[in-house]
């Protein structure tokens, strides 16, 4: 079977899941990059983005001093292209980019800006134009490179192997396991044929996040889906059916596996089976007559060693034909621009867990869905949302990113809660300050979307995205995420549980290079707050001290002093940092100095 | 069955854009132009019915769209939930079935024949205000 008939075989163990934590990277993926910051036309201009804006935008970016500041990448999003391939490449829509993207690059270059473009792993770009990389990647990595682009952001509609955003709904047949009742496994023991067979409800045991037990079978066998708010990152997200199977003597047996299957999200017809760590199975198996009629497999072959072996029936194929995609990408940048460094922003909405297998191949990933559906156009800023259903607002990207800052590192890459709405209608200026805040403390991407050239020196827009000392908690040369130490909400690990509550309080911290830290008072609700709300200097050590960059130097200061990076105020304390006020979804942030 | 080409007729006709101009206006993508006999998926409408509104007739965007999201597939189109949910809460397109829009089918002449109405309705309102 061709590429475009079914996902890849994964000959490679590299790319399976039992090889994301390995931390490995795939195809030469340079690292220690710093989080990205730039503008991206999608929220600003959404699909209405044409070339003269974008001339438009990066004179603003370099009339405002952005460019001196670290904004440096131009990014176009989706809306760019001429619908349908040419001669099968890439080409531009010619209406709204006369000029052609090499010129456009050699523009956004000429301003000492770098230039980003956009495209999809699956057929189609989100927006419609039937121009996206899947089949076309080592083609379209040396377009891209042709044309100079040093960014990518790569999205995930209209994807072949999952049923994503576009995606045919029967795509879950990849990326779940049939409905397992039982497995047989055979063999012979001193010379004598036997068989047994183990109930994946009795015997079975279920490992991960997702797989369920009913009466009669074992469903739901895959990776859990990541794209909506209100659920943890931790842990393993992919579920499987584990057997402990005796095996008289070292041999070669036989395993078949009784199942229904079916195409969609809980029921698939793709099926792996490892033994022992070895794969021996990853294929689709043949449909049954219907979802609740159980049939048995082909036979496999295993090799058992004598005493307690482990038969693990899973599908992590949501994962890694994902991964195999934009390694696709990534293999083909390797290819043509081996001494290259584009980096890759990783788009697919936090769907098949890119936490787990991002670094691999990209610098960043997005976590959720969109922080808002409602975009702006020329002359209409797009609205943005504080507190809001679904991913749409600042607080529920934050309230996942900001545990997962174990995911983060400059060995690994970001955690992209979306790009900012700074400037959107929908948020005033505190709630701007502290998403530029949160998104800085976050070590996110850092990503504007808004019209620039609306913004003047000095106006609040301006004074906000241009804080240096705000920006420089992003950009630091240690590159440690900050990490929640204290919530408002009862909680048994402020750092690790996701907390839909709002109504809150939290206090983020995170490790400088120069062995200061920086402290954030987040008021997530959009209620003023009163109370104590505070942290130790031994409160903090527990929490990032094996990350600091001279822990005995925190742990022996005599006193600290305490810059406030919004409001240049200087203090001092001997340990405790306390804030007694927050206006509702303001922050109060210090960068905290130790002093011996 | 409704197609690219009956629909520019009808939105030239009625609000006097003509193709080129639609184009200009990004009111139309040029993904609308590439087969003109091709049938229109209602998302896609919903998309032009709304720049069509807002670049046109100059009707405003409802700030807030929330009460869209009793739309079971609202979130299925993430490039155009702000379309649909302007389209669905202005009344210009209904949902399909209950509770779902049906972004993925095809439009109907007599879907297209409400949506434009329902415009020209606002816009009159609009104008008289």
């Amino acid at each position: 079977m061709s590429l475009q008939d079914r996902p890849a075989i994964l000959n490679d163990k590299e790319f399976r899941y039992d090889s994301f934590k390995n931390g490995k990277v795939l195809f030469n993926k340079k690292k220690n990059h710093l989080p990205a910051m730039g503008w991206n036309s999608w929220n600003a201009f959404g699909s209405g983005n044409t070339e003269a804006l974008t001339k438009d935008i990066a004179d603003s970016i370099v009339r405002l001093g952005l460019d001196k500041l670290g904004y440096e990448y131009v990014i176009l999003d989706d809306g760019c292209y001429k619908p349908e391939r040419v001669d099968g490449f890439l080409a531009n829509e010619e209406v709204k980019f006369p000029s052609g993207f090499r010129a456009l690059a050699d523009y956004i270059h000429g301003k000492g800006l770098k230039f980003g473009m956009y495209n999809d792993i699956g057929t189609n770009l989100c927006a419609g134009a039937a121009v996206g990389t899947c089949g076309h990647e080592l083609d379209d990595a040396q377009t891209y490179i042709n044309w100079g682009v040093d960014f990518i952001k790569v999205d995930n509609c209209y994807y072949l192997w999952d049923n994503a955003t576009f995606s045919d709904a029967k795509n879950a047949r990849y990326t779940y396991a049939p409905k397992i009742k039982s497995i047989n496994v055979c063999g012979k023991d001193a010379g004598i044929d036997f068989c047994k067979k183990y109930s994946a409800v009795s015997d079975g045991e279920i490992t991960g996040r997702g797989a369920e037990k009913t009466e009669d079978y074992v469903w739901n066998i895959g990776t859990f889906d990541g794209t909506g708010p209100d659920n943890t990152p931790y842990g393993e997200q992919g579920g499987e059916l584990r057997f402990t199977v005796e095996a008289p003597s070292d041999g070669e047996y036989s395993l078949t596996v009784e199942y229904a299957s079916a195409q969609e999200p809980g029921c698939g017809e793709w099926l792996q089976v490892a033994c022992n760590d070895d794969v021996i199975y990853d294929d689709l198996l043949e449909a049954t007559s219907d979802k609740d009629t159980f049939a048995e497999s082909v036979k496999m072959s295993l090799k058992l060693k004598a005493g307690s072996n482990v038969i693990r029936l899973m599908n992590h194929r949501r994962q890694e034909n994902t991964l195999s995609s934009y390694a696709a990408l990534q293999e083909g940048f390797d290819k043509y621009a081996p001494d290259g460094d584009i980096i890759l922003s990783i788009c697919e909405w936090g769907k098949t867990q890119p936490q787990d297998w991002g670094y691999k191949v990209g610098d960043s990933w997005r976590i959720l869905n969109d922080i808002t559906f409602q975009v702006g156009a020329d002359g209409d800023p797009g609205k943005g949302n504080w507190i809001a259903d679904y991913t749409t607002s600042v607080t529920t990207q934050y309230s996942k990113a900001v545990i997962m800052d174990e995911y983060a590192g400059l060995d690994k890459g970001w955690n992209d809660p979306d790009m900012m709405m700074i400037g959107m209608n929908g948020l005033d200026e505190t709630m701007c300050k502290t998403h530029m805040t949160m998104w800085s403390m976050m070590n996110s991407p850092l990503m504007l979307g808004l019209d620039l050239r609306r913004v003047e020196k000095g106006d609040w827009i301006y004074n906000i995205i241009a804080n240096k000392e705000i920006i420089a908690l992003n950009q630091d040369a240690l590159g440690i995420q900050a990490k929640r130490v204290f919530t408002t909400v009862e909680t048994e690990s402020p750092s690790t549980d996701y907390i839909r509550e709002m109504d809150r309080v939290d206090i983020i911290a995170k490790p400088l290079s120069d062995g200061s830290i920086a402290i954030s008072f987040i008021n997530v609700s959009d209620k003023d707050k009163c109370g104590d709300f505070a942290i130790s200097a031994k409160d903090i050590l527990d929490a990032i001290g094996s990350k600091m960059a001279d822990r005995s130097v925190f742990e022996n200061a005599q006193k600290y002093e305490l810059i406030d990076l919004w409001s240049g105020e200087k203090t001092e304390s001997n340990g405790s940092f306390c804030v007694k006020e927050i206006a509702a979804c303001d922050n109060v942030t210090y960068r905290v100095i130790p002093v011996q | 069955m409704m197609n690219y080409k009956l629909l520019f007729d009808k939105i030239h006709c009625s609000f006097g854009i003509s193709l080129d101009e639609g184009k200009a206006m990004c009111i139309y993508d040029a993904q609308d132009c590439l087969d003109e006999n091709a049938g229109i998926e209602r998302r896609h409408a919903a998309r032009i019915f709304h720049m069509v509104m807002s670049k046109a007739c100059d009707i405003s965007d409802i700030d807030d769209i929330s009460q869209a999201g009793e739309l079971l597939d609202l979130y299925d189109c993430r490039v155009c939930v702000n379309h649909i949910a302007q389209v669905y809460l202005r009344g210009i397109m209904k949902a399909r079935l209950e509770r779902i829009f049906d972004g993925r089918a095809f439009i109907t002449a007599e879907e297209v024949e409400c949506a434009i109405d329902g415009i020209v309705k606002i816009k009159s309102d609009v104008l008289s205000i």
